[in-house]
């Protein structure tokens, strides 16, 4: 226990020091980072124009709706800013830079694999024999559990409102909702919860996201949702309990498999509907994150 | 069977009963609450789910889908500013793509929600654009969250991008269609769009 500890918080600490690091060496010159890529390519100087227009047109077609007018017909793209208002994940399209391109794709296909030969047919027979009300009451537990981390994170962003929401769902679950199988805050008291990480407090902090990380088994991170894991994992009630080591990886396991088995299919949508999955994920998290960061 | 059946009915007679009084009034939610009546009604209708049936019931969610669906905003949009370099006859070509492409993914989805139901959360209009926040709830609870956003043309609202749990399809076809168009060309393009959607799901 003791061991662990001190190895995550050694990780912890070696991640933030090094993270600036990294930020400092992407932003100041894409080039270094390029060159990792640059075999995918025919030549290496391809490679730079290659990434310049991918920020650039994204940029070009919100700012400057002069570069579409040419048709005419295209005026509509001034629309972003006459509707930022309210449009908030439409302002700015996120872009994350990729230098890891190569090997992140490679755990791309891995975490796919896992997917459909592991995580799929487990869930699969699990479902079979679990009733769907079951696996809701279970998913419920686990997400009743982990209150420590959102809770934290709420303090940590200054949200007390929805650190209050979060206490009052963990009280309410913890005893009406029977250690958490049941979601009467949700259902009864209509309190939702309010799902903050440490990925989230660090960008409230106006960390930037670095570059896109595809974690293997664990999917699409960033370099700053990367640090935030750790955190949540420090966070998590599991791993202050007593509990071997092995037991504790058998209950994420379970978790896992548990909430994918509410949940199969989901990830076949977007896959399918992807004409390069890689890419297709990578701007969905990007996407998704940025929304969570901004609620 | 009776029992199912009875259930299915009940179900039915539930969610009918919730739907109204969790409307948001609104053009434009009713614009999208049209089009979601009909498609859960399709795919509640037991005479449509025979396999002989596919085909029309496919036909019958893709009418009600078109009559409130812009395409070509939607290509448009997701080709960004690599669209005003196309023929006239490359963007047809496209857009009958594009809309084939997601019409054949989200067709399968569809059948999931059966038992579950749709409910109109929030409308917002500025000028000609509107949002519409709503959340598809599945039978076993879980929420999803979709967003419509709608451009106002004629008179009438149309949907230019639907963003699924704040991830917008738009946006996501545009980082995908963008990567390929720098690595390769417009016709490469075509090409996998027409591969992707022979292949099937």
């Amino acid at each position: 226990m003791n061991n662990r500890l001190r190895l995550l918080v050694v990780f912890f600490i070696t991640c933030l020091i090094i993270y600036p690091g990294l930020l400092f060496a992407e932003s100041s010159d894409q080039a270094p980072s390029q060159n990792s890529t640059a075999d995918l390519q025919t030549a290496d100087e391809s490679k730079s124009q290659v990434y310049q227009p991918d920020v650039q047109s994204v940029e070009e077609m919100l700012r400057s709706p002069e570069t579409t007018d040419e048709t005419g017909d295209s005026s509509e793209y001034s629309e972003p800013d006459e509707f930022s208002d309210y449009s908030e994940s439409e302002e700015s399209p996120p872009v994350i830079s990729d230098p890891l391109e190569p090997i992140n794709r490679a755990f791309f296909v891995f975490n796919d694999k896992v997917y459909f030969w592991f995580l799929k047919p487990v869930a699969k027979g699990y479902k079979a024999i679990a009733p769907e009300p079951v696996r809701v009451g279970v998913r419920n537990f686990f997400f009743n559990f982990n209150f420590p981390v959102r809770f934290i994170n709420c303090l940590l962003q200054g949200k007390f409102s929805g650190a209050g929401d979060e206490f009052e769902r963990f009280f309410i679950n913890s005893t009406l909702g029977l250690a958490g199988f049941i979601d009467m805050a949700g259902k009864e008291f209509g309190v939702q919860p309010v799902d903050e990480d440490f990925g989230q407090t660090l960008a409230f902090y106006g960390l930037g996201q670095g570059f896109y990380i595809n974690l293997p088994i664990l999917g699409p991170s960033s370099a700053l949702d990367s640090v935030g894991l750790a955190g949540d994992f420090v966070a998590d009630p599991v791993f202050h309990t007593d509990m071997p080591f092995k037991y504790e990886i058998s209950l994420k396991a379970y978790k896992t498999i548990n909430n994918t088995s509410l949940a199969i299919g989901d990830y076949e949508t977007l896959r399918n509907a992807a004409l390069d999955p890689y890419i297709a994920f990578r701007d969905a998290y990007i996407q998704y994150r940025q929304r969570k960061i901004k609620e | 069977m009776l029992l199912k059946s009875i259930k299915r009915l009940a179900l039915f007679i539930c969610i009918s009963l919730v739907i109204p009084s969790l409307v948001m009034a609104g053009e434009a939610t009713d614009r999208i609450k049209v089009v979601s009546d009909k498609i859960f009604s399709v795919i509640s209708d037991k005479t449509l789910q025979t396999p002989e049936m596919k085909v029309k019931k496919e036909q019958m969610i893709m009418d009600a889908v078109d009559g409130a669906f812009d395409w070509e905003e939607f290509s448009k949009r997701s080709l960004a500013k690599n669209w005003s370099k196309r023929t006239e006859s490359e963007k047809k070509e496209f857009i009958s793509l594009f809309k084939e492409l997601i019409k054949r993914t989200y067709m399968e989805k569809s059948g999931q929600y059966s038992g579950g139901k749709v409910e109109f959360l929030d409308e917002k209009i500025d000028g000609e654009y509107g949002v519409v926040k709503s959340q598809l709830v599945s039978s076993a609870g879980t929420q999803t969250p979709v967003d419509y956003r709608l451009m106002k043309k004629d008179g009438a609202w149309w949907v230019y991008d639907v963003y699924i749990e704040g991830v917008s399809l738009v946006s996501n076809y545009r980082s995908q269609f963008n990567d390929i168009l720098i690595k390769s060309s417009f016709d490469e393009l075509l090409k996998r769009l027409k591969e992707k959607i022979e292949k099937g799901v």
